[in-house]
C-alpha cells in the first residue's frame, strides 16, 4: 500500500512584493497510513506551511507532493476542497468552532459539503459526541463550554466524515497541561482506531505522543527520529 | 435542502448580532414592495371599477349628441347646440344599419318636481323609449316599467329614482301617486333600481323618466331629441357602426361635404380612458418610488452584508477548511442576503394588503388584487437582494483558511 503522503523535493516560494521568499526549501517526507507523527519547529522554521501543505490547504510551488496516491500539485481550488472534505479533519489551537451555530451543528459542518449527501449524519454526529462524553449538551452554543470541552468537539467535527488523516496544529496551544492530556489521548485513541495523526507543535512534552518526530529549521527537515 | 436550511438557520443567529442595521437594511425593501403593492392593487381597483361604470351604463354603447363636443381632458362640454336630431332619425338607424341591436332616443331637462307641499326645485326628467331599461341597463325595482304602449298613446306616467323616490315620499309607497312634473300632473308607475353616480358623478338615482312623446308634447313642447342612445350588437361591431352613423346622419341632416356635424358621435369606451389615464400616471410615479425603494434597499442590505462577512472571517476559512467549495460560499451568502431582502418584502407586501384594502374602502372601490403586482414586488426583492449580494459573497470567497488559522 502506498504512504499517505509522500513529499519529494518540496518547495515553497512567496512573493512579498519584489522579493520573493523561500520558506521551504526541498522537504522529503513520508508519512505511512496508522502513523502518529509530530513536526516539531520553532516559529518562522516553515513548520505551518509545511501543515498547510500536507493538509491541502495551499498547494507547493514545485516537487511532488502525493496525498493517498494523487498528486496534489497543480489541483484546482474545488478538487482541493473536496479532498480535504473527504479525507482530512483539522483540529486548531484556538478550537475555531462557530460561535453561532450548536455543539452538533459544528460537527455536522463537515457533512454539509460532501460530495453526496449520506443519511444519518445526525446520528454520526451525536454518536461521536457521546463517546467523548458531550452528548448531554449538543444544543449548547460552544462559548458554554471550557475550553478542553470545545476542543474535544473540534475533534469530533475533525472525525465527522471520516477522514484518513488528522491534522492538528498545536492542539493544546490554549489548554491547561491537566486537559492538554486528556486532548493527546483523546488523539492517540483515535490514532490506535487507525487514524493516521500528524500533530504541528513547539512542545516537546506534546511531541512525545508521536511515534515519530520531524524536526524542521530554517525550511528543511533537519532530524526525524522515530521512538 | 436540509442543508441549506441549516446554514441558514445559523446565519440568522448571527444576523440577530445585528438588529437594528438589518431592520434598516429592510426598510428599503420594504417601502419598495409596500408602494408596488398599493399602487397596482388601486390601479386594477380602478380597472374594475370603470368596467362596472361602462357596464352600467349599457353594454356596447354608442351615444349620439345632438350639437358640438369639444373635449378637453377628460371633460367635454357642448359648443354648439342644434335642433336636428330627431327620433325619425333614432328610426332610420334602427331600420337601415344591421349593426345597430337597439336605438333609444331620449330628451331630458331638469323641470320642478311638486307634490303636496314638498317641491324638488331642478330635477332631471328623461323622456325615453321602452327599450331605454335594456339599453341603458335601467331595472325596475318597485311597480312596473313604460311601455311601448305608454308612449303611443302619450300617457302621463313616469318612473321615478330612489333618491327622488325618497325626497317626495320618504318611507311611502310612492307606485300609484301623483305627481307635478313643472305643471303636469304625472302618476307614479314604478322606482328605478339603484345604479349609483355615473361617469361625471352625476346620483343616477335622482331622475324621473317619462315616455318620449309625453315629453316632447306636454313638456318641453319640441320636436327634437337631445341623444340618441345605440347599442351595437357586439363590441367588434363598435367601430363600423360609429362610421355607419355618422354617414347616414349626414345625408339624413344634409350636411355637405366639409361642412360640420350638427352632431357628435362619443363611444364611451374613450371616455372611460381619459379617465384612466389619471390613474396610469400615479401608477408611474409609485413604481418610480418603488425603484427608488428597491435601491435604497439593496444598498443598505450590500452594506449589512459587507459587515456580515468581515465579521464571519473565522467561519468561512473554517468552512473552506473542512471542505466548502468556494461557489457554496457564494451560494450561501446569496442566500443570506437574499432572505434578508425577501423578508422585508414579505412584510411590505402583507402591510401594501392591508393598506391598498383600507383605500379600496375608504373610496368605496371594488376590491382587485393585482397578481401581477404580487409577482413583481416579490421578484424585485428577491433581484435587489441578489444583486447587492453578489459583491460581499465573491469578496468572502477571497478568505482563504491559512490567513484565519494561526492568528
Amino acid at each position: 500500500m502506498n504512504p499517505l503522503c509522500l513529499m519529494e523535493d518540496v518547495r515553497k516560494t512567496f512573493r512579498m512584493g519584489e522579493n520573493s521568499v523561500e520558506v521551504l526549501k526541498g522537504i522529503d517526507l513520508t508519512v505511512e497510513r496508522g502513523e502518529i507523527a509530530a513536526i516539531m519547529g520553532v516559529s518562522g522554521s516553515g513548520k505551518s506551511t509545511l501543515m498547510n501543505l500536507i493538509g491541502c490547504l495551499d498547494v507547493p510551488t514545485s516537487g511532488r507532493y502525493l496525498f493517498a496516491g494523487r498528486e496534489v500539485l497543480g489541483l484546482a481550488d474545488d478538487s482541493l476542497s473536496e479532498l480535504r472534505n473527504a479525507n482530512i479533519g483539522f483540529v486548531f489551537q484556538s478550537f475555531y468552532l462557530l460561535p453561532y451555530a450548536t455543539v452538533l451543528e459544528n460537527v455536522l459542518l463537515p457533512s454539509l459539503y460532501r460530495e453526496r449527501a449520506k443519511d444519518g449524519a445526525e446520528e454520526r454526529a451525536v454518536e461521536l459526541l457521546r463517546l467523548i462524553g458531550l452528548e448531554e449538551r449538543i444544543h449548547f452554543r460552544p462559548n458554554r463550554l471550557s475550553g478542553g470541552e470545545q476542543q474535544r468537539v473540534a475533534i469530533c467535527r475533525a472525525l465527522m466524515n471520516d477522514p484518513e488523516l488528522l491534522l492538528a496544529d498545536e492542539p493544546t496551544g490554549q489548554l491547561d497541561s491537566r486537559t492538554a492530556s486528556e486532548i493527546m489521548n483523546l488523539l492517540v485513541a483515535m490514532n490506535e482506531r487507525g487514524k493516521t495523526v500528524i500533530i504541528v507543535t513547539h512542545d516537546p512534552a506534546i511531541a512525545a505522543y508521536a511515534n515519530r518526530i520531524i524536526r524542521i529549521k530554517d525550511g528543511v527537515i533537519v532530524d526525524e527520529q522515530a521512538d | 435542502m436540509k442543508r441549506t436550511l441549516l446554514n441558514l438557520k445559523i446565519a440568522l443567529r448571527s444576523l440577530a448580532n445585528f438588529k437594528l442595521r438589518t431592520a434598516l437594511a429592510v426598510l428599503g425593501v420594504f417601502f419598495g414592495t409596500f408602494s408596488l403593492i398599493v399602487v397596482s392593487n388601486l390601479s386594477s381597483s380602478l380597472a374594475v371599477k370603470t368596467a362596472q361604470e361602462i357596464d352600467n351604463l349599457g353594454t356596447n354603447l354608442i351615444v349620439i349628441v345632438s350639437g358640438q363636443l369639444r373635449r378637453f381632458g377628460p371633460s367635454t362640454s357642448l359648443i354648439s347646440r342644434s335642433t336636428n336630431l330627431k327620433p325619425s332619425d333614432a328610426e332610420a338607424i334602427a331600420q337601415s344599419l344591421p349593426a345597430a341591436a337597439q336605438v333609444s332616443p331620449s330628451g331630458f331637462k331638469a323641470f320642478p318636481v311638486r307634490r303636496g307641499n314638498t317641491v324638488l326645485k331642478a330635477i332631471a326628467v328623461n323622456g325615453v323609449t321602452a327599450n331605454f331599461s335594456d339599453v341603458r341597463n335601467f331595472q325596475v325595482a318597485e311597480g312596473s316599467p313604460l311601455t311601448e304602449e305608454d308612449d303611443r298613446l302619450q300617457r302621463k306616467v313616469a318612473l321615478i329614482g330612489r333618491t327622488t323616490a325618497e325626497k317626495l315620499f320618504g318611507q311611502e309607497n310612492p307606485v300609484g301617486k301623483t305627481i307635478l312634473i313643472w305643471r303636469v300632473p304625472f302618476q307614479v308607475i314604478g322606482v328605478t333600481a339603484e345604479k349609483g353616480s355615473d361617469l361625471a358623478g352625476n346620483d343616477q338615482d335622482n331622475q324621473i323618466f317619462v315616455p318620449l312623446k309625453t315629453f316632447l308634447r306636454n313638456l318641453v313642447n319640441k320636436e327634437n331629441v337631445n341623444i340618441i342612445y345605440v347599442q351595437a350588437v357586439s363590441e367588434e361591431a363598435i367601430g363600423p357602426l360609429r362610421g355607419e352613423i355618422e354617414g347616414l346622419l349626414r345625408l339624413l341632416h344634409k350636411i355637405g361635404k366639409g361642412k360640420k356635424d350638427d352632431f357628435s358621435v362619443v363611444d364611451l369606451k374613450e371616455v372611460t380612458a381619459l379617465k384612466s389615464q389619471a390613474m396610469d400616471l400615479i401608477t408611474v410615479l409609485g413604481r418610480i418610488a418603488a425603484a427608488a425603494s428597491f435601491l435604497i434597499g439593496a444598498l443598505g442590505i450590500l452594506s449589512i452584508m459587507i459587515l456580515i462577512v468581515n465579521e464571519r472571517r473565522v467561519e468561512i476559512g473554517i468552512r473552506r477548511a473542512v471542505g466548502s467549495r468556494k461557489r457554496d460560499i457564494v451560494l450561501q451568502f446569496l442566500l443570506e442576503s437574499s432572505f434578508i431582502s425577501v423578508s422585508g418584502g414579505a412584510i411590505g407586501m402583507a402591510t401594501g394588503l392591508m393598506m391598498s384594502l383600507a383605500i379600496a374602502r375608504i373610496l368605496g372601490y371594488p376590491v382587485s388584487i393585482s397578481v401581477l403586482g404580487l409577482l413583481a414586488a416579490f421578484a424585485a426583492s428577491a433581484a435587489s437582494g441578489i444583486l447587492a449580494g453578489i459583491y460581499p459573497s465573491l469578496k468572502a470567497t477571497t478568505i482563504h483558511p491559512i490567513d484565519i488559522i494561526r492568528t
